[in-house]
């Protein structure tokens, strides 16, 4: 199964906070820093552009629209929109 | 597009029944991108169909294609961020061509995903807002995927007869990979880091050791020259501290987990906040990558 690393992490996060405290002790830091890490994490609502169905590029998009009988929705860009480095 | 339309209910509902839905970067794509010479001349071929049909064209630009990909409409990107206009485009479109509605073409899945790496390598996601968000440049946080050769994450570690309250300081080029992303969003076009590190400090303190497992409490500092926009040099700096911990296995001589925050940042005027976590080899396969 494929999960959203946002939602993987957030388990990781609670994990961690567990294990923080079963294992290795509750130390102040680690708390504060797995809640802040927490608060970091980009929300639903910043990820919906994930909602949407994205062809891996232009030719395989064509492709697939020929298959389906369904137009082409082209968006060109400058940088990285998946990560916000744009 | 990505913070408006992009994230609309009724643009994602139509884009997904009705179309294919394709992004393609100009530096990957455009005339002078990276990326495959078949995708670059299809996209040329495309660009060169709606300026001869007069619909009109852009770098960034949404262009409308036909199921066998000829030219037939377009939205400027005045327009298309008009979340109202592009959904009336979209409908109007699928009802000329009597589109059938359908699941989406291609299964939606997250964008942002760690890349391919060596099995014995250790990736951190990077997470990094301006503070308070909203507005242009600070709509959703920026993100990163480091990845760190074995090479280079075994010198986080501390020597195996390592005591409590021993301290160590992670030597500078391998502190230099972890925190060279520490700043917000701003213009990017490359995969290449282009941050100027000033100083990149990260100090570890042992707080627990039991049976050959311990924890290290991270104090650090980052100061790093960052230009807004590429290709315009300019004296914007961003300064952090920063706190995390470093839970690691001294016998195996591996780092379980490794978190860190930042606890006062600032680039330039503005106040920012970012956060570096370790992937678990378990999250990274079970993800797309």
């Amino acid at each position: 199964m494929r999960v959203s690393i946002p939602v993987a992490l957030c388990g990781a996060v609670l994990c961690g906070v567990l294990i923080a405290q079963i294992g290795l002790g509750e130390d102040a830091f680690v708390v504060k820093v797995q809640k802040k890490v927490h608060d970091l994490q980009p929300s639903r609502a910043e990820k919906r552009f994930d909602e949407i169905g994205w062809a891996p590029s232009i030719l395989e998009a064509e492709k697939i629209a020929k298959k389906l009988n369904r137009p082409i929705y082209l968006f060109t860009y400058n940088g990285k929109i998946e990560t916000g480095r744009c | 597009m990505r913070a408006g339309p992009l994230s609309n209910s009724k643009v994602i509902e139509v884009l997904n029944k009705y179309y294919v839905p394709v992004t393609s970067s100009n530096e990957g794509a455009g005339d002078l991108g990276k990326g495959p010479p078949a995708e670059k001349t299809e996209r040329r071929r495309i660009y060169d169909e709606f300026l001869n049909k007069k619909l009109g064209v852009g770098d960034v630009h949404v262009y409308i294609l036909a199921p066998d990909g000829r030219a037939i409409a377009g939205l400027d990107i005045a327009s298309a961020e008009d979340a109202d206009k592009e959904y009336e485009l979209l409908r109007q479109v699928v009802a000329r061509l009597h589109t059938e509605p359908g699941q989406p073409a291609v299964t939606p899945r997250p964008q942002s995903f760690p890349p391919a790496a060596a099995a014995d390598a250790m990736i951190f996601h990077v997470v990094s807002r301006h503070l308070p968000m909203g507005g242009s440049w600070n709509e959703y946080p920026a993100e990163n995927w480091i990845v760190l050769a074995k090479s280079d994450w075994i010198q986080l570690l501390p020597p195996k007869d390592i005591a409590l309250k021993a301290s160590w300081d992670v030597p500078l080029p391998v502190a230099v990979k972890l925190v060279e992303w520490i700043y917000p969003q701003a213009e990017e076009v490359e995969l290449q880091n282009r941050s100027r590190v000033d100083v990149a400090s990260l100090h570890l303190a042992v707080t627990t050791l039991r049976e050959g497992v311990g924890r290290a409490r991270i104090d650090g500092r980052v100061r790093l020259r960052h230009s807004f926009y590429p290709g315009k040099p300019s004296e914007d700096y961003a300064n952090s501290k920063l706190l995390g911990y470093m839970d690691f296995d001294v016998t195996q001589g591996l780092i379980q987990r490794l978190r860190m925050v930042t606890t006062e940042a600032t680039y330039t005027t503005s106040e920012f906040a970012t956060s570096i976590v370790s992937i678990s080899r378990e999250t990274f396969d079970s993800s797309d990558h």
